[in-house]
């Protein structure tokens, strides 16, 4: 047990150092920045409009931006992986560490998606949500970088696989329901129609910020069972899948670590 | 109480009621001294009758019964029990604190002369049946003047049946939410007591509406303030009457409209109400400057218009709603300068419409604007070379008179599907649902619904 | 001491170790020789965990690989060929990192500093580094835990002479204090005098074993000659 604890505390400090320099941190914290002063330029809404800038600030660049950022930290270790993985250390331990790192970095940036917002009008239980669900989004797609560079070691072809699966959570999977929206049989079962936008992190976070948050009430969507669940406990669901997806990372990037690492 | 006791009680209640008499005027009647005067001690609990108040009442009573046409009577602070039933032309004055209290059986205040003014009370404690229309003021008298009464504990608020002319005004009515309940219905016999009592919310179906006018005209219904009510202004059958000013927030619908026409509404507020606003079988109506905010049930509307012809809304603020405005079979109507915006459903405009104009709005920041029931709608987006202002539209507007130089198609992704598949819904404002309106605008997709501003303008109106 | 029994190693159907035993036993400096391809690479990645054998058995100071993972990874060292670190971390925090993960005090990482003279590039980069420098570095987390195995791969690659004649000076050292230090190396020449034992790997199993002073048998096959053009 002590030794995994050293292994993490090494490895977060380790990790936390490799990304001081890394320019997709820096890029991530500058849009972080700039997403939280645009609620102060409509001054008479500033609370009521933080949320709306965060959803679209992570869907459309904080989720690339904590993509790449998981990607570069797995890419980063690739080359030295034969001397880190004769080290006497669980592999667990190490991308516990790792993972420690990236939450560590990313979850102040979401707080300070909404920190000129509190500043200025008081902390409330919609910002802290909303940072909570962005830190949430951001830290899941940053594994799912991790795992894709243990698998890809490539740079090249991680980063345009990395591209691509951005492209299919933030378009794809819409624009795949959209285009069998018409089928008779997913309109005789619109429950599985319904599963992949749960799935995905990013529909996820927009149907629950939307529905939930802002209350923009779901005009016509209807109340099915499952539907009418997921609307009510948009949160308890966010919070579920999104560890789920982290899980699910860290599962997929152990085993991407540990294979093939002679080549 | 004994036999004496009643008659003790009864010779001091006329004793009060005769001096009463005595000392009020044609012009102005209060009652005369301290000895009389109904103290401001109202009981703990004001549905209890108390000797100070049953001498009010009998002084209140007796003048309504002998008071001569057009007398003001002044009504001081305290507890007052009725029912009272204001027969004659009297103009009712309360001072602050004076407090009508029904006997939760019919009506608080029942107006049948016309020419009545009930001004400046606490009205309370009508019955709650909905099927004899209960009401804290019900009003059958024409010209009344119901102005600056505070309302609550009560079916209705203000209910106008087939009287024309009544002035509703400054009033503040808030609903009743929950009712006291016996127990046990089967054993509490007669009148239960307190202790037998317990609390029974109501849900919206079960209340009364703030003002409710059935069956007439010309009324002015302005600067009232109504909460938690089932419906806030309803009107069925009222003609030529102007509905201003008022606030109304958390009921079911915020405006309940039917076959009703002529009428003009300006500078309301409806906001936070479980279902909208719904104008239903009317025409010849004015909207203007009229605020609908964040009516966000499942099937709320900011304005819901059914069968409504030739009706102007100018310069409303339709903002936040679950669907911001609705038309279904609605004829030569004009929307104008009104601005529709964050709604998640902008408009939806039904192929069964047609004739209606829309120029100079604003949809901003809708999840999704323009929804369609897929078939070809015939409405005109452009008046005089002028249409709409529509947010995230390509705008070309190369001779800068404002007006885009290229077309705006607003598309209706979702058209006819929406019917199959409710749930299609979710993706409105999505990411892949963007990507393809974005492509639209620029390049036209075949076979996609929607519909087509002829002259987009580049910049919003400013009401 | 290292003990390797019938190991076994294909990829993609290319078997590269084929029932290889091995020992290497404590206070002697072994050489692991062979030609391009032999397996030499191979035998080490699987000797220090990084590749899973499909058959045979490895124990580090008998400690089994598989069965004590951990315990036999505490006692074994490893420098991989050509060592590469994460580009954007200076040499001071690799070896803060490797010392941390060992449990090592940092007067060990600053005398592993003054002993490979990495004191000067200490705040740099490793991606600034160059290849002898990072070669140094990467000696130096090799000393750094006094692991009783030292296991090198082409150790002496990117190490001017001086550092070279360092490196097998402290390699001798290690093995003096009784550590089992195994090299694998095709640069014959440089290790003439510096190895006790010399293994001669060939088709992925020890085919002999040389006296130190014969390393230059080692390869007994000829180069091709090169090919001479005529003018027309």
């Amino acid at each position: 047990m002590t030794a995994h604890l050293s292994t993490i505390r090494a490895t977060f400090w380790r990790e936390v150092a490799e990304h001081r320099l890394n320019r997709f941190l820096h890029v991530h914290l500058a849009l972080a920045t700039v997403i939280s002063v645009l609620p102060l330029f409509t001054p008479d809404a500033t609370e009521r409009s933080a949320p709306a800038w965060v959803l679209q600030g992570v869907l459309y660049c904080l989720s690339l931006s904590s993509l790449l950022l998981g990607l570069s930290a797995a890419h980063g270790d690739a080359d030295e992986f034969p001397l880190l993985f004769t080290q006497p250390m669980a592999r667990g331990a190490w991308l516990s560490g790792k993972v420690m790192a990236l939450a560590a970095l990313l979850c102040p940036a979401s707080l300070l998606l909404v920190a000129p917002t509190a500043l200025t009008g008081g902390v409330s239980g919609t910002l802290v949500y909303v940072a909570a669900a962005a830190g949430g989004v951001c830290l899941a797609i940053a594994l799912v970088g991790l795992a894709i560079g243990f698998w890809v070691r490539d740079h090249v072809r991680g980063l345009l696989l990395a591209l691509g699966v951005w492209f299919g959570l933030l378009f794809g999977t819409d624009l795949v329901l959209l285009a069998l929206s018409g089928a008779p049989w997913v309109q005789q079962y619109p429950t599985a129609w319904v599963l992949p936008l749960m799935l995905n992190p990013l529909d996820a976070l927009r149907v629950t910020v939307l529905f939930g948050l802002e209350r923009t009430a779901p005009a016509g969507i209807g109340t099915g069972s499952l539907v009418g669940w997921w609307l009510e406990h948009g949160g308890l669901w966010l919070t579920l899948m999104l560890t789920a997806w982290m899980a699910a990372g860290f599962g997929l990037g152990l085993v991407g670590a540990t294979r093939r690492v002679d080549g | 109480m004994t036999t004496r006791h009643r008659v003790v009680v009864g010779v001091l209640v006329i004793a009060g009621a005769v001096a009463a008499v005595r000392a009020a005027t044609v012009e102005h009647s209060t009652p005369a001294s301290p000895a009389e005067q109904p103290g401001p001690s109202a009981s703990a609990d004001s549905r209890l009758p108390t000797p100070d108040s049953r001498r009010r009442t009998a002084w209140l009573q007796t003048q309504l019964v002998t008071a001569p046409a057009g007398t003001l009577i002044t009504v001081p602070a305290g507890v007052y029990h009725g029912p009272f039933l204001v027969a004659r032309s009297l103009h009712l004055r309360g001072e602050p604190g004076a407090h009508l209290v029904g006997d939760g059986r019919t009506h608080t205040v029942a107006v049948q002369a016309a020419d009545v003014t009930l001004e400046g009370f606490e009205v309370s404690g009508s019955g709650l049946d909905l099927g004899k229309d209960h009401a804290a003021i019900h009003v059958t008298g024409p010209r009344a003047v119901i102005a600056g009464n505070r309302i609550h504990d009560a079916l209705h608020g203000v209910y106008v049946r087939q009287a024309d002319g009544a002035r509703i005004e400054g009033n503040t009515i808030v609903g009743t939410e929950t009712t006291l309940e016996p127990v046990d219905p089967m054993a509490a016999a007669g009148t239960p007591s307190e202790g037998e009592l317990c609390e029974v919310s109501l849900n919206q179906n079960q209340r009364g509406n703030g003002v409710h006018i059935w069956n007439s005209s010309h009324h002015v219904v302005a600067r009232n303030v109504i909460r938690h009510t089932r419906d806030g202004v309803y009107f069925s059958f009222v003609d030529r009457t102007e509905v201003r000013d008022n606030d109304i927030e958390g009921v079911r619908y915020g405006l309940h409209y039917m076959y009703s026409d002529d009428n003009r509404f300006e500078g309301n507020v409806f906001r936070d109400n479980a279902a909208g606003a719904a104008i239903m079988n009317s025409k010849h109506l004015v909207l203007r400057r009229n605020q609908f905010l964040a009516n966000r049930s499942h099937r709320a509307y900011g304005i819901l218009l059914q069968t409504v012809d030739d009706t102007t809304l100018e310069e409303n603020r339709i903002v936040g709603n679950t669907i911001g405005l609705f038309f279904e079979s609605g004829h030569g109507n004009r929307v104008v300068g009104n601005t529709i915006a964050n709604n998640h459903i902008g408009i939806h405009a039904s192929d069964s419409s047609d004739g209606n104009q829309f120029t100079g709005n604003n949809f901003v920041g809708n999840l999704h604007t323009v929804e369609t029931t897929g078939g070809n709608l015939t409405s005109v987006w452009s008046v005089d070379g002028r249409g709409n202002h529509w947010s995230g539209a390509v705008t070309v507007d190369l001779d800068r008179d404002g007006v885009a130089d290229l077309p705006h198609r607003e598309l209706d992704l979702f058209g006819q599907i929406r019917r199959d598949l409710p749930v299609i819904g979710l993706l409105a404002g999505s990411p892949g649902e963007r990507l393809l309106r974005f492509v639209h605008a620029r390049i036209a997709l075949p076979g996609l619904p929607g519909v087509t501003d002829p002259a987009p303008l580049v910049h919003p109106t400013r009401p | 001491m290292i003990t390797i029994d019938g190991l076994t190693k294909s990829y993609a159907r290319q078997r590269v170790l084929d029932g290889l035993d091995l020992e290497a036993h404590a206070g002697q400096v072994t050489l692991l020789v062979g030609a391009n391809g032999t397996g030499k690479t191979t035998t080490l990645r699987v000797l220090c965990g990084l590749s899973a054998p499909d058959a045979g058995r490895i124990a580090i100071e008998q400690a089994d690989l598989v069965t004590a993972r951990h315990a036999a990874l505490s006692r074994l060292s490893f420098l991989p060929q050509s060592p590469r670190f994460h580009a954007r971390l200076t040499a001071g925090e690799i070896l803060e990192f490797y010392a941390r993960l060992r449990g090592l005090p940092a007067t060990r990482v600053a005398e592993l500093e003054e002993r490979w003279d990495l004191g000067g590039v200490r705040a740099q980069a490793t991606g600034q580094l160059s290849g002898g420098t990072r070669q140094r570095l990467a000696l130096a987390v090799l000393m750094l835990p006094h692991a009783p195995v030292l296991v090198l791969d082409e150790p002496g690659l990117s190490l001017d002479p001086d550092w070279r004649r360092f490196l097998h000076a402290e390699l001798h050292s290690a093995a003096r204090r009784g550590a089992t230090v195994l090299v694998a190396t095709h640069l014959l020449g440089e290790w003439e005098g510096h190895a006790d034992r010399c293994l001669v790997l060939e088709a992925g199993r020890v085919a002999r074993e040389l006296p130190p002073s014969r390393l230059r048998e080692a390869f007994p096959f000829s180069l091709p000659q090169p090919v001479r053009t005529h003018a027309v």
